[in-house]
């Protein structure tokens, strides 16, 4: 039987560079590697260490698999002086992914910021595969400057496509720059239009976004359990054993990382 | 439950036979490294017919904690080596009790821990009464007893002479049959005579905690903020990490790599700072209070929620080894009387 700690090698294949300290990395796995949209790997440097990571790319790519990293510690620095043709190990899918059953007929209102934006993109790019399951999209995506936005050449191809709205914001930028609008990415929410009481939400973002992001959604009227949200914690096995993701009685490994915000709003230590 | 009576001469025999069959690894009283003033402790050493007259059953666990036979301090997990059976004499309840919350984390879910798995398949554990308590110790007012009742392939209930054995599983069965000219029938006397010991052990163990009261904190309480009382119990507190260290309910490691994607493994401890720390530097418990209180709310909440049982045992390790002196009991009392 295989041991659960075992990686696959994985061929880095393509770095695209996303912003200053944001780059994504295609990857070929040597064996065949299947997700579900928000489920998360443990990406391995040979030597050196394991970081999660939940893949960017559509679960319906199935030759190859993106991950997109912050710089953020040891082991995203090491990460991001890969070069083409590099080998890394993955392990996983791990974790409970986005229920997208649960969503269909339904608005799915998307409010992602920063890097959070990498697996609410393997999300998106689910959504849009079955674009016809879904009555609307509305992606409000928030980043600190135009230069910090992700996948900048892929919004373009959103733009395009019907049933789908992109609102997007920058927190600051030079007066000029930037024709779109500008603030907190929780600004974007008071412009979106969706039917609330068939509306579900999905969020994924740094901390504080994630905070004041659920909290204005819950002012706008969503339901607890209607809320998404993709927590980050110190996921280190994957497999709900070492206990570093611990998040009350969860494993965020292994129960989440996505908990609709019903299941964990009580506990302490939610949003640190 | 198959029941039966050794005496001590057989019983060493019985001993002698395993040794070569397995790594067998029993008690041994440890002299000079026992701190001053605390109470005489026991090691484990590997058993063989040279020390076979010196092994003791011990009156009470030792300190060294049980998790180390199938979790060690560290250990390669990928690949990871397959170990020759062992046999472990002298396993106390409180320890049982251990392995019960270890075989929930690491066998339960959806995955198997191969390597705590392969261990614990290649374990005979020899269970024992524990026949005094130490002070610290505190099984009874904690959802246990001293004496074994579950988890043991033997136990052992030490009697004048010798010891009422009971056979729990089919490795112990096969244990005994394969050694059966050495074991007797129990008779009512020396069942009789064991009962008598548990009930003054268990009334021991009563006494010594007859001053703490927190029947009624575990589970509810203790999910109070209480941060002045977290403050107050952490002062002295330097962050040593031994008391999770020696609990053998802690299952928390750190993965490790090495050259060809090769892993360790090591123990981690919620009261180190950078447990929780993710990339970027957010903490969850950034204070040494709040990675205090985490530790009850995992014995006594959480872990209490996962598998309906707490993952604290009474065992009185923590108590032992904290350079500060901070006791559970006395933290779990006062949570209790709100103070």
């Amino acid at each position: 039987m295989k041991n659960i700690y075992q990686p696959i090698k994985s061929e880095v294949l393509k770095i695209t560079d996303e912003s200053s300290n944001i780059k994504t990395f295609t990857l070929k796995p040597v064996e065949k590697f299947s997700f579900v949209t928000g489920q998360f790997i443990e990406l391995s440097l040979d030597g050196i260490g394991e970081a999660p990571f939940t893949p960017s790319s559509s679960p319906y790519q199935t030759e190859t698999i993106d991950v997109t990293i912050m710089k953020a510690g040891y082991v995203t620095e090491k990460l991001h002086q890969l070069k083409k043709g590099a080998l890394v190990g993955i392990r996983g899918p791990y974790g409970k992914g986005y229920p997208i059953e649960e969503m269909f007929d339904k608005e799915v209102l998307i409010l992602g910021g920063g890097v959070g934006m990498a697996p609410l993109r393997s999300f998106l790019l689910t959504l849009v595969h079955n674009i016809e399951k879904f009555k609307k999209i509305i992606l409000c995506y928030g980043a600190k400057s135009p230069e910090d936005i992700i996948y900048k050449s892929e919004f373009e191809k959103w733009n395009k496509i019907k049933k789908l709205d992109i609102l997007r914001s920058v927190d600051k930028c030079p007066v000029g720059v930037w024709k779109e609008s500008i603030g907190v990415v929780t600004c974007l929410l008071d412009k979106a239009k969706f039917d609330l009481k068939n509306a579900v939400s999905i969020v994924c973002g740094p901390p504080i976004m994630m905070k004041f992001g659920a909290r204005k959604l819950l002012e706008l009227g969503f339901p607890p359990e209607k809320i998404y949200l993709s927590m980050e914690k110190n996921m280190s096995c994957g497999l709900g054993k070492c206990g570093h993701c611990q998040l009350g009685p969860y494993f965020v490994c292994k129960d989440g990382p996505v908990f609709t915000y019903d299941k964990i709003k009580d506990l302490e230590e939610l949003w640190d | 439950m198959e029941i039966r009576y050794i005496n001590n001469n057989n019983w060493q025999n019985f001993l002698l036979n395993q040794i070569g069959k397995y790594n067998v690894f029993s008690l041994f009283k440890q002299g000079d490294a026992v701190p001053t003033g605390r109470q005489a402790d026991y090691n484990y050493a590997m058993l063989s017919a040279e020390n076979l007259k010196d092994t003791i059953l011990g009156k009470y666990r030792p300190i060294v904690p049980i998790k180390s036979f199938f979790f060690p301090l560290s250990e390669k997990i990928l690949p990871f080596n397959k170990k020759k059976p062992q046999m472990i004499v002298g396993v106390k309840a409180c320890e049982l009790a251990h392995l019960r919350i270890l075989d929930a984390m690491f066998l339960g879910g959806e995955y198997k821990d191969p390597v705590y798995e392969e261990a614990r398949k290649n374990t005979v554990l020899i269970s024992a009464d524990c026949t005094s308590a130490k002070d610290c110790c505190f099984c009874s007012v904690i959802e246990g007893a001293p004496y074994p009742t579950y988890g043991f392939d033997i136990n052992l209930r030490p009697i004048e002479n010798g010891f009422v054995v009971e056979i729990l599983s089919e490795k112990g069965k096969e244990l005994v049959e394969s050694n059966g000219l050495l074991f007797q029938p129990a008779v009512d006397d020396h069942i009789a005579e064991s009962e008598k010991s548990r009930v003054k052990v268990n009334e021991l163990v009563l006494k010594i905690n007859k001053d703490f009261n927190f029947a009624k904190v575990l589970g509810e309480a203790v999910k109070l903020p209480r941060t002045d009382l977290w403050k107050d119990v952490t002062k002295e507190c330097v962050e040593c990490g031994g008391c999770r260290f020696v609990c053998s309910t802690c299952y928390c490691f750190l993965i490790g790599e090495q050259k060809n994607f090769e892993k360790f493994r090591l123990w981690d401890a919620c009261q180190f700072k950078g447990y929780a720390r993710v990339a970027g530097g957010a903490n969850p418990r950034p204070t040494k209070e709040k990675r205090y209180k985490n530790l009850y709310s995992c014995k006594f909440d959480y872990r209490r929620q996962n598998f309906g049982f707490y993952a604290c045992t009474g065992c009185g390790r923590c108590i032992e080894v904290c350079p500060a002196e901070i006791d559970i009991r006395k933290v779990l009392s006062r949570i209790e009387a709100h103070e």
